[in-house]
């Protein structure tokens, strides 16, 4: 089991989260098990205020759980700090997100060359090249991002998600922002470069056809995870 | 770690100089350190050109004098340093020229005399000097006009000092080394020091005072000072000492430029702070993001700390630049502010104020980048979590070190500097709890109100800290430009009044009783002014609380010689204009009893105090009586003015002259002439030149002022600026929100404005009625002027308040209605 664990992108075990308020604590999560294998997708779908952001927070080690274990690669989030716990991220996990979250005072290059320039990698500009050749934007790469579309922002976003060849990909509602054809080219070039990265995707939406896609669905209902 | 973290800071250095709080920050730091390196240059030009002037006060850089001959070491010593030297010796003798008789302080001078200033001389008495670059040669004599009137002489007259008989062979107008009191000293006879022998005045016992005067570089002359192995009874004159008018015009002067730099620094420093907070409100997201690729707290922290600091660099060298380029406008706009050509500036104190800014802006902004460490990654999901807030006790301790660090210690006096820092806390303080207590009222009473105002005021009171923050941010901009300018304004006016154009330059000293009568018929008939006369006699103070005083009593130079030399007393019934109390009260006019009353400086170096006794012998008599107050005195008003006044009827009985002032347009110099033939007794000083020279001070300080008040008004918008600045992102969404839900963009244009000329209002009126006091405290306490309340301050903070807050909030909410709402609400923070 231990030796599986290891081998194992994500494992969760009993995990549960809930926040204080001033009339007591409310649970948002409720004795969660999930595990991910290494290059697999996994959708995590629900309903809008299902608490699908927080499990995602708690997975990729963005905050910590009230009680049980996130462990990523073997390594338990819970007992890593603050800082121990991006050095993590920084080596295991890419993020793309809803708002895309690019730093609006760097070019396109710049923004996927970051994770890489973090790690204090000195060819972080040539692998970034590579990886926006990858998702069609060599002609944007000195744009910055408010001159750049949705659909473009997000390529961008994926390429600084792949740059840094993560095991993991935690995608929360990435076409959320967009319209429907340019959400269907987005899915398609991310699920294109899971594959061909063998990343482990997880998938957070609320939309059934993209979680269709994914290899597993698991849904969030009543602060439970249920396999669908 | 560090190479990996430089190169991204640089780049966001470099991306984010369009950032507007990054720029408010940089003008800060330009501001701060331009006002502190030209002001700091700038004085310590003055300052060094004041004592190289007051060298020639001395004739030299130094002195060693005694009254004992004076070993020939002192004179090898400075050979040795490669100093010039000379000799000199000065005794009072008795001039004989006929039957005639008269008492001199007569001077025997060698070559190289002067060292330092300069020589005037004339051919005939009252004839336009030139310079001289002589000394009498032997056989002859130069002579004060004065002297050639009480004796009756003439150029080429010969006299007799002595047993030596010398020709009078030019008009002595002016030697550096005059020195001491203007109103005490006999005239003036000038020889050669080779005649001196054959005089054969010097025999034992006689009292003589030897010098050398030595002078040249400063680090040599500061070495001969070190080495000099000086022998009992010699000592050592150091030009430290300019005339007490000069001093006190220049001290006023250099007071208000520390205290309009200081506030200048405060402000920008206000200015720093409030950007800082908007900078790194801007940046949580960068943060969150930063953190969630990867990033620890440690690199965040020295992301932005390398980034800040390179904003830091760049301006605080720009600031240098500026500094330099500002304290040369000033000095060449000032020329002529000393006698002498100003020393070129110094320009490691432009550095040296860079260096401080630099560590300054750290106070300012680290309690801030301290924060924005701490934003959590989660705040990429969750836009509501966010970094406890900055401790408020973090942000007062960092940003009083920053501006301890920048302050002008070195100018002002410290305690300006740290009641201005006082002042400063229970300033924010006030502003603090009479903003919340006026959101408070606020808050209860909008209900009446129409639209517009509802939603406007209603901001104001939901806005909570951030509106505390505003006003006082604004409050403390309007305030220290209300008060700088009343007291800019008070001073100026104070200055032009205590020197007017009809200011005394013509003293008559040594008046009889009987001459007074003749003497105001003789300036009548000349059409002059009816001067006043005020009795004066000599007097030795010789015990101060009965203990006996002696030149042994002090150690300060200047205290040993008060207690050596001879004061001039003067009998008073009532205080004299522009002479103000400062400790005690003036005494009953009728009162019988002996009282002294003592000019503050003086007393203070002499460590009297309000209830002490002084003893004064007078003649062959003791005086003795308490000390009932101390005075300021405006000493460059020129009036007649004594250090120590009594009581009257004290002075009866006992030999007193008169005193008396006028004015001497330069055209009828001749009266003069006419003066000494008709009273040769009365001496008379001309002190033109000394006033012309105060009132160029005058003048150019007030030129100075206006400049360095610039900066500080350059500040002040600033602080105004990062105030608005400090809730524009907010605004800027909520009108976006108002347009969403429907409003028409004049009326969104009109909610704003309604919150904006609220707080303009508010922080305006605060600002006003504390800047009344302020500007009563330094005017009254610190420069020591007169202050008349001008309400009208109120109204003019509360039209500046609300137009700046109208103004530059207008224009950004106007801006961000042309974008469509939903841009701004998509990439709201």
């Amino acid at each position: 089991m231990v030796a599986e664990n290891l081998s194992a992108a994500i494992v969760v075990e009993n995990m549960s989260k809930s926040y204080p308020t001033t009339d007591g604590s409310i649970q948002i999560l409720d004795n969660i098990n999930f595990r991910a294998e290494q290059s697999e997708s996994v959708a995590i779908v629900g309903v809008s205020g299902s608490g699908k952001s927080t499990l995602l927070a708690l997975l990729a080690g963005l905050d910590l759980p009230t009680s049980g274990s996130v462990t990523i690669y073997g390594t338990s989030l819970s007992a890593a700090n603050e800082d121990a716990r991006a050095a993590l991220r920084n080596k295991y996990i890419g993020f793309v997100f809803q708002q895309f979250h690019l730093l609006p005072n760097l070019n396109a290059l710049e923004n996927v060359a970051l994770p890489l320039e973090l790690r204090g990698d000195t060819n972080a500009n040539e692998h970034a090249l590579a990886v926006l050749e990858q998702v069609g934007l060599t002609s944007r790469i000195r744009h910055f991002p408010r001159q750049l579309s949705g659909g473009e922002q997000q390529r961008v976003a994926i390429a600084r998600a792949y740059c840094s060849r993560p095991k993991i990909l935690f995608a929360d509602e990435p076409t959320g922002n967009l319209d429907s054809a340019t959400a269907a080219r987005i899915i398609d070039l991310l699920f294109l470069l899971n594959s061909e990265y063998a990343t482990a995707l997880i998938l957070v939406t609320h939309d059934e056809k993209v979680a269709a896609r994914c290899a597993r669905r698991v849904r969030l209902v009543d602060r439970h995870l249920e396999a669908d | 770690m560090l190479q990996f973290v430089f190169r991204p800071a640089l780049r966001a250095f470099r991306r984010d100089l369009t950032d507007r709080s990054f720029l408010i920050i940089g003008t800060a730091v330009i501001i701060a350190v331009a006002s502190v390196s030209a002001v700091d240059m700038f004085t310590d030009r003055v300052r060094t050109a004041l004592v190289q002037q007051s060298s020639a006060l001395l004739a030299a850089d130094l002195a060693v004098i005694s009254n004992d001959q004076l070993t020939a070491s002192y004179a090898q010593q400075a050979r040795s340093l490669k100093l010039k030297s000379t000799a000199i010796l000065a005794m009072r003798s008795v001039v004989t020229f006929g039957e005639k008789f008269q008492l001199v302080e007569l001077k025997a001078v060698n070559d190289g005399y002067p060292l330092r200033g300069e020589l005037l001389v004339a051919d005939a008495a009252f004839e336009t000097p030139t310079r001289s670059n002589a000394i009498p040669t032997p056989g002859t004599a130069w002579v004060e006009a004065r002297l050639l009137g009480l004796i009756g002489a003439k150029v080429g007259d010969q006299i007799s000092i002595g047993s030596a008989d010398l020709t009078i062979a030019k008009v002595l107008v002016l030697e550096p080394d005059r020195g001491g009191d203007l109103f005490n000293i006999a005239p003036r006879a000038m020889i050669n020091g080779a005649d001196v022998e054959r005089t054969a005045l010097i025999a034992p016992g006689s009292r003589v005072h030897y010098s050398l005067l030595v002078a040249g570089p400063r680090p040599a002359v500061e070495q001969f000072k070190k080495q000099l192995n000086l022998k009992i009874g010699d000592r050592i004159l150091s030009p430290e000492d300019a005339r007490p008018e000069i001093r006190a015009a220049l001290r006023r002067a250099e007071q208000f430029l520390g205290l309009a730099t200081l506030t200048t620094i405060m402000l920008a420093g206000a200015a720093i702070a409030l950007a800082a907070r908007s900078f790194s409100t801007r940046h949580r997201n960068t943060v969150a993001l930063l953190r969630t690729l990867g990033a620890t707290r440690q690199y965040v922290m020295r992301y932005f700390l390398i980034e800040i600091l390179l904003l830091g660099v760049v301006t605080a060298l720009i600031g240098a630049a500026v500094g330099i380029g500002c304290q040369e406008i000033i000095a060449r706009a000032l020329a002529g502010w000393t006698q002498t050509d100003l020393p070129p500036p110094a320009f490691a104190s432009a550095l040296s104020a860079a260096l401080r800014a630099l560590l300054a802006l750290m106070g300012f902004a680290l309690p801030q980048l301290m924060k924005l460490r701490e934003v959590p990654p989660l705040r990429v999901l969750r836009s509501d979590t966010d970094a406890m807030p900055v401790k408020k006790s973090s942000v007062i301790i960092y940003a009083t070190a920053g501006i301890l660090l920048i302050a002008p210690w070195r100018d002002g006096d410290p305690q300006l500097t740290l009641w201005s820092l006082f002042g400063l806390l229970i300033s924010i303080g006030l502003l603090i709890v009479v903003s919340i207590g006026t959101i408070k009222i606020v808050a209860r009473s909008h209900s009446q109100n129409n639209l517009v105002w509802r939603f406007g005021i209603a901001n104001i009171a939901r806005r909570g800290i951030l509106t505390v923050i505003q006003i006082t941010a604004l409050g403390l901009g309007l305030m220290a430009l209300l008060v700088l300018g009343i007291v800019r304004n008070d001073l100026l006016d104070n200055w032009s009044s205590s020197l007017p154009a009809d200011a005394p330059n013509q003293f008559l000293i040594n008046i009889q009783n009987e001459e007074i009568s003749p003497l105001r018929n003789f300036l009548a008939r000349h059409a002059l002014s009816r001067p006043q006369f005020y009795p004066m006699v000599r007097a030795r103070l010789t015990a101060i609380n009965d203990r006996p005083i002696t030149q042994e009593s002090y150690r300060d130079p200047r205290a040993r010689r008060l207690a050596e030399r001879e004061f001039n007393l003067s009998e008073a019934t009532t205080l004299k204009p522009r002479n103000v109390i400062i400790a005690g009260e003036w005494w009953d006019p009728n009162t019988s009893q002996t009282q002294f009353s003592v000019e503050q400086d003086i007393a203070k170096t002499l460590g009297v105090s309000v209830g002490d006794s002084l003893s004064y012998r007078v003649a062959e008599k003791n005086i003795k009586g308490e000390v009932t107050s101390l005075r300021a005195v405006q000493w460059e008003s020129m009036e007649v003015n004594f250090f120590v006044e009594v009581s009257p009827v004290t002075l009866n009985e006992l030999p007193a002259t008169y005193i008396t002032s006028f004015r001497l347009d330069p055209e009828n110099l001749t009266v003069l002439r006419e003066l000494v033939e008709n009273f040769p007794s009365v001496t008379i000083i001309d002190v033109a030149a000394l006033i012309e020279h105060i009132r160029a001070i005058m003048d150019r300080s007030a030129a100075a002022i206006e400049f360095v008040f610039l900066f500080t008004l350059v500040a002040g918008i600033l602080v105004l600026i990062a105030a608005i600045q400090a809730t524009q992102d907010e605004r800027v969404f909520e009108s976006a929100l108002l347009k969403t839900l429907g409003a028409s963009r004049a009326l969104t244009l009109r909610i704003m404005s309604a919150e904006f000329i609220a707080i303009g209002f508010i922080s305006g009126a605060i600002a006003g009625g504390m800047a009344l006091v302020s500007g009563w405290f330094i005017a009254t306490q610190v420069l020591e002027i007169s202050y008349s309340a001008n309400f009208s301050v109120i109204a003019i903070g509360i039209a500046i308040g609300t137009a700046s807050t109208v103004g530059v909030g207008s224009v950004a909410v106007f801006n961000a209605l042309r974008h469509p709402a939903a841009t701004v609400l998509r990439y709201r923070d």
